[in-house]
């Protein structure tokens, strides 16, 4: 099925149309229109970034061994992992620290990638 | 609040009656930014008659008519700001608190109102000098020595709780609280918060706190602070948690080479507070609290978003404000990584 643009293609395109009237806006209006601009950067990279969830899924099977068949779901999994950390079930552990490493690296490339350069 | 004619009339009533004045004039001039909770009006003000006849500029401070997050009450907020102001702290002079409603519809308290801006982003923007900026945070380091020697038996503080066991674990547990209160959950908050627990240091000191010292809260006039504002958060607690609630990389605005407030060097800012307060301060301590100061923004982020996904309070600002969540827990895994 043909459905060029795609929908982070289109978001893309409307945004680079908004940045081009910001100036255009008054004062007060344009901290707004940047607010709007951000928002759309943010839901583009997401759908590009699709997968994320089933990523982040995938590792907590992995940490918790859980076979691939199991229908737990990621938030139910996530409710075992934070009573665990609580718990002191993972105090100091390198693999359950790396695995937020790595899912706080992946939200940061959709929310704000600029932040994982040292930059704001 | 609105401030209509009828009640600018009782206003003025309620001036003369403090000032045994003859008359007194308020002309609203207008809402002053900064707050949802709370509102705040700018007054000029001209009085004729009496020790306070001649013109005036004051603010209102009152509750905001949908405020529902209950921080300090208006009353407690004003004995506050006065042992503040008592303790030689840069604050605006507080007048009067009124606790009747029958003025204009809410408790309010007046005060003077002072020069300058309170405008984070632009200052972090502004170009100034290094000696400028070692200026303004050697000034930032010795008004948070003053205010950490404000004397809460002196100015019958009983209302601020102890926090206990210890600061730092009231912390823990309040903000575990939050997060329980949240209906997702957050894997690096709780991590961030068990970190917290098993690294929390066995001696701190308490004292009254500011616990919201950062650059979005003060008023600047021309490279010179006028006033510290919005002490709703304040009271007893490790003073650590003030220096890196200002030194935390979450209210640099992005000036992440000014490691103080996003205006200075973090050695001058320890400083001038150690020179005033006889504390010198421990830069691994203070690691400590800015892991605790992006819990507690992050945590506070979460609930502001909440506000806008339970349709409470729509808005944009709030919905992207969840999305800066993942910046607090990036600062918080760099800083307790397992050795």
């Amino acid at each position: 099925m043909n459905n060029r643009p795609h929908a982070a293609e289109l978001l893309n395109t409307a945004r680079e149309t908004l940045k081009s009237l910001v100036n255009d806006l008054p004062r007060e209006k344009q901290y707004e229109a940047l607010m709007v601009l951000n928002a759309m950067a943010i839901a583009a990279r997401e759908m590009k970034n699709a997968d994320e969830a089933n990523l982040e899924l995938e590792s907590l099977r992995e940490l918790y061994e859980i076979d691939e068949h199991d229908e737990s779901s990621l938030v139910k999994l996530n409710r075992r992992f934070v009573i665990d950390i609580r718990e002191h079930n993972f105090d100091d552990d390198s693999d359950v620290y790396n695995f937020l490493v790595e899912i706080v690296n992946r939200k940061l490339q959709v929310s704000n990638p600029k932040y994982l350069k040292g930059q704001k | 609040m609105g401030l209509d004619d009828a009640s600018r009339k009782c206003l003025e009533k309620f001036v003369v009656d403090q000032t045994q004045a003859n008359s007194v004039a308020i002309q609203l001039i207008g809402r002053l930014s900064g707050g949802a909770i709370q509102e705040n009006y700018a007054l000029d003000v001209e009085i004729h008659g009496g020790e306070w006849s001649g013109n005036h500029t004051w603010v209102l401070r009152t509750d905001a008519p949908s405020s529902v997050q209950v921080s300090m009450s208006r009353a407690h907020e004003f004995a506050v700001l006065n042992a503040a102001y008592q303790s030689g702290v840069t604050v605006p002079q507080p007048l009067w608190y009124c606790e009747d409603e029958n003025v204009i519809g809410t408790c309010f308290y007046l005060m003077q109102r002072v020069n300058g801006v309170a405008d984070s982003r632009a200052l972090v923007r502004a170009d100034w000098s290094n000696a400028q900026r070692k200026h303004f945070v050697r000034r930032m380091g010795r008004e948070l020595a003053t205010i950490h020697a404000i004397d809460v038996s002196k100015f019958n503080l009983d209302f601020l709780p102890s926090p206990q066991p210890s600061p730092a674990q009231a912390r823990i547990n309040q903000y575990r609280g939050y997060l329980d209160n949240l209906p997702d959950p957050h894997p690096v908050l709780e991590w961030g918060l068990r970190w917290l627990e098993i690294n929390a240091s066995t001696g701190s000191d308490t004292v009254f706190c500011h616990c919201d010292y950062r650059t979005g809260n003060i008023m600047v006039d021309n490279v010179e602070l006028t006033g510290i504002l919005d002490w709703e958060f304040a009271g007893l607690s490790d003073p650590l948690e003030d220096i890196a609630w200002y030194c935390a990389r979450c209210w640099r605005f992005g000036q992440n080479h000014y490691q103080a407030g996003g205006i200075g060097q973090r050695e001058d800012f320890y400083r001038a507070y150690a020179e005033r307060s006889g504390r010198v301060v421990d830069n691994e301590q203070v690691t400590y609290w800015e892991v605790m100061a992006a819990v507690r923004w992050a945590v506070i982020a979460l609930q502001q978003t909440q506000r806008h996904l339970s349709g409470e309070q729509e808005s944009l600002e709030l919905a992207l404000t969840g999305r800066i969540v993942p910046e607090m827990e990036y600062d918080i895994l760099q800083m307790t990584q397992p050795v």
